[in-house]
């Protein structure tokens, strides 16, 4: 299959993915071709509404094998996991603001120490919800796919600091290269990716604004209760995003995840 | 020119070009594409090829057809040929008018 084909919505896909391949194969694209292929892709990701409803699509509702049912099952329970790690998440920043003061003078801060455990398990659950993905999503949203690995990597190691910024840095590349795989291979809608770059955004915003600021007054407090909160929605979009299940159907062969997908979250 | 089909934005002249080429028959992508290219002298790329044909069979203007080895033929409706019409009757005033100013300038 020609991959640039492969950019159409899936729902475009499933009507004029089959002619549009039989053209492409008919005739060599060249450098104009592809480039008027990947508009037609953006044009039709702005106008879905163009594709005929009353054609098959597929939806997570279509029924699957009973081995990929119990992948996504596994997968559901990943994406519950996450969701306990928004819960966690909140309780170790309430823990921590909760902790004693320690030194005197300019050279106070606050110890939260006592929080290490629950930030750590909460980061251990959102790379559980990650690994989810991975087993929910189809081999080609690669670049989703390459999200979440790459967040199942680096949650855990910024969950053994809150300091250690650059893997921060790094999960945030990894939710936002999720987010928008994912929306781009039309396997989450438009909310849940917008919410997951929001948030991401705006908590990296907030995280430099805090840290420019020093976690000090009410302002720099502020900032980080508005930083944690933020970021809270991506354990929930995550986990929400594994959380439909399709029907089983024996006749469906196993494996055959390329014809039966999730549908848009 | 297109007036009439301003909502088809970039797609219009796209459009135009694949009435006529469908005016003659029942044709598949590859088919219109060809065609379109034999008319306009310019190449059709697929991604604008099918972003029109779906703004076609949305607005009723053509209708997709049984595919036969894979490939869907599409045909021109009534609604279809209505639109193509009074878009050449169109041109064809433009041109004639142009043709009377161009005549009255050289006299």
């Amino acid at each position: 299959m020609n991959r640039l084909v492969g950019l159409y919505p899936r729902a475009w896909q499933a009507r004029y993915g089959e002619e549009l391949q039989d053209l492409v194969t008919l005739r060599s694209l060249g450098l104009r071709g592809s480039i008027d292929l990947i508009l037609g892709a953006v044009d039709a990701h702005r106008h879905p509404e163009l594709v005929d409803v009353t054609a098959p699509l597929p939806t997570g509702a279509e029924p699957v094998s009973r081995k990929r049912y119990a992948d996504l099952l596994v997968a559901r329970r990943l994406g519950t996991a996450s969701w306990l790690g928004a819960v966690a998440w909140i309780f170790a920043w309430t823990v921590a603001a909760q902790g004693p003061m320690v030194g005197t003078g300019d050279d106070a801060y606050r110890d939260g120490s006592a929080a290490m455990p629950l930030y750590f398990g909460a980061l251990i659950l959102l790379a559980a919800g990650l690994v989810g993905q991975m087993i929910r999503l189809p081999a080609r949203a690669r670049v989703a796919r390459l999200g979440a690995l790459i967040g199942v990597f680096a949650a855990p190691i910024w969950g053994l600091g809150p300091w250690l910024i650059v893997f921060a840095a790094v999960l945030f590349a990894g939710l936002l290269l999720l987010a928008l795989g994912a929306w781009w291979s039309s396997e989450w809608s438009g909310r849940v990716a917008t919410a997951v770059v929001g948030s991401t955004l705006i908590g990296i915003g907030l995280a430099v604004a805090s840290l420019l600021i020093g976690f000090r007054g009410p302002l720099g407090q502020g900032l980080l209760v508005a930083y944690v909160s933020i970021l809270t929605v991506n354990w929930l979009a995550v986990g929400s995003s594994l959380q439909q299940l399709p029907a089983v159907d024996d006749d469906v062969p196993a494996g055959d995840d390329a014809i039966v997908e999730t549908a848009a979250a | 020119m297109t007036e009439g089909m301003t909502e088809f934005g970039r797609f219009a002249e796209p459009t135009l070009y694949i009435l006529v080429s469908l005016s003659e028959g029942p044709k598949h992508g590859y088919a219109i594409m060809t065609d379109v290219e034999a008319i306009s002298g310019a190449p059709l790329g697929p991604g604008t090829l099918y972003g029109a044909l779906a703004r076609m069979e949305k607005r009723g203007l053509i209708e997709a057809l049984e595919p036969v080895d894979r490939r869907r033929p599409y045909r021109i409706t009534g609604l279809g040929a209505t639109t193509l019409a009074a878009q050449l009757q169109g041109l064809a005033g433009f041109t004639r008018l142009g043709l009377d100013r161009l005549r009255g300038a050289s006299r």
